[in-house]
C-alpha cells in the first residue's frame, strides 16, 4: 500500500472490525481481519487494543473457550459514536478524494 | 524460539511496566499465540517478531506513542529500534525498485563517507604528500630550466668564440700560416660543439618541456579525475 494509515483511521478500522461481532471478538481474529485491509504487522495492533479499552471505547470479557478462557473485544457505546464520527469523516474525505481523482481525468 | 521461552523472555522485559499491565500484555499475547493455533505456532511465534520487539511495541503504546504509520503499514518506532532489522515486510508490487534503487544510493553514500573519513583521518599525510609533491614539481621545473639556460648559454658563448676564433685565424693566416690555420680550425671545432649544445637546447623546449607537461597532466587526471585514482587513494 501506498497510502500511510493514521492512527484515527487505525482506530476506525478496528472499531468497525470489533462492531461486526455482536457478541465481541479476540485478538488473533481482529488482527487477521485488519490485516485484510491494511499492511500491518501481527504484533502492532495490542498497543491499539490497549488504547480503545483505556478509553472507554471498548469492552473486555473473558469467555470459555476450548478449555482455557480467550480475551473478547466488544464495543462500548462510546465506541459506537467514535466509530460513527469516524465514517462520517471518513466518507467525507474519501468522496472529496475521489472527486479530486475522477473530476481531474473528465477535464482532460 | 519455542512458544515458552518467547513468554518468558517476554515477561522479563516488561519487568519495568506495572504488573497490571503487564499481565494484560502477557494475556493478549498468550492468548495470540494459542488462537494462531498450535500447528501454526513456530510461524505466530516468527511474524510477532522478536520478545524484544514486542516488548517495544507494549511499552510504546503505554507512554502514548501510537507508533508511525508508513508506507508499508502501521510501524511502531520502538520495535524498529529495538531491531533494525525488521520484520515488517515491505509491500509486494510496490516498491521493490525504490528499495533497490535506495540500497544503491546507500552504498556509494557509505562508500562516500568512508572515503571522507579516510582522507580526514590521513589529512596529515596526504597534506605532507601533496607538499612533497608540489615540491618536486618545481625541482623538475628549476632543474630543465637551469640545464636550458645553461645549455643555451653554453652553445652561446661557443659559437661566439667559434666565430671569433675563425675570423681571427683567417686574419692571422696573412701574418703565420700555421698558426692562422690552427686557430681556424680550433674556431671551428668550438663552433661545432656550440651547434650540438644548441641542438641540445631545441630538444629540450621541444620535446622535454612539452612531455613534462604532458606526465603532470596525467598525474593530475589519475589522481582527482579518474575513479581508479580515487580508490587506490
Amino acid at each position: 500500500m501506498v497510502f500511510n494509515t493514521g492512527a484515527a483511521l487505525l482506530d476506525g478500522i478496528v472499531l468497525a472490525v470489533v462492531s461486526r461481532e455482536t457478541d465481541g471478538t479476540y485478538g488473533y481474529k481482529i488482527t487477521q481481519e485488519v490485516r485484510t485491509a491494511i499492511e500491518l504487522s501481527e504484533s502492532t495492533l495490542y498497543p491499539v487494543l490497549r488504547r480503545l479499552q483505556k478509553d472507554e471505547c471498548l469492552d473486555v470479557y473473558d469467555k470459555e473457550c476450548a478449555g482455557r478462557n480467550r480475551r473478547y473485544y466488544q464495543v462500548t457505546e462510546k465506541g459506537r459514536r467514535q466509530l460513527n464520527l469516524y465514517e462520517g469523516e471518513w466518507r467525507d474525505y474519501s468522496a472529496k478524494i475521489t472527486m479530486m481523482f475522477e473530476g481531474g481525468k473528465k477535464h482532460e | 524460539m519455542s512458544r515458552w521461552e518467547f513468554m518468558r523472555k517476554l515477561e522479563e522485559l516488561l519487568s519495568e511496566i506495572s504488573p497490571g499491565e503487564r499481565e494484560e500484555a502477557l494475556k493478549y499475547y498468550n492468548d495470540y499465540i494459542n488462537d494462531g493455533g498450535k500447528e501454526n505456532e513456530a510461524e505466530v511465534l516468527e511474524s510477532l517478531g522478536t520478545p524484544e520487539q514486542v516488548a517495544a511495541i507494549i511499552k510504546d503504546g503505554l507512554e502514548g506513542n501510537a507508533g508511525e504509520f508508513t508506507e508499508s503499514g502501521f510501524q511502531s518506532k520502538a520495535a524498529q529500534n529495538a531491531n533494525p532489522v525488521a520484520h515488517y515486510q515491505a509491500p509486494k508490487s510496490y516498491d521493490t525498485n525504490k528499495a533497490s534503487s535506495q540500497a544503491k544510493s546507500g552504498m556509494s553514500g557509505g562508500a562516500i563517507a568512508v572515503i571522507v573519513i579516510l582522507c580526514i583521518i590521513f589529512s596529515p599525510v596526504i597534506i605532507a604528500l601533496c607538499c612533497a609533491l608540489f615540491g618536486i614539481m618545481i625541482a623538475i621545473f628549476a632543474v630543465l630550466f637551469a640545464l636550458l639556460l645553461s645549455f643555451g648559454i653554453t652553445s652561446f658563448a661557443l659559437l661566439i668564440s667559434g666565430i671569433i676564433l675563425v675570423f681571427v685565424g683567417l686574419f692571422r693566416i696573412f701574418f703565420g700560416p700555421l698558426t692562422g690555420l690552427a686557430m681556424v680550425a680550433a674556431g671551428l671545432i668550438l663552433s661545432g660543439v656550440g651547434l650540438l649544445f644548441l641542438l641540445l637546447t631545441a630538444f629540450i623546449v621541444m620535446k622535454a618541456i612539452p612531455g613534462l607537461f604532458k606526465g603532470i597532466g596525467y598525474l593530475f587526471d589519475s589522481l582527482f579525475g579518474g575513479k581508479r585514482g580515487v580508490k587506490n587513494g
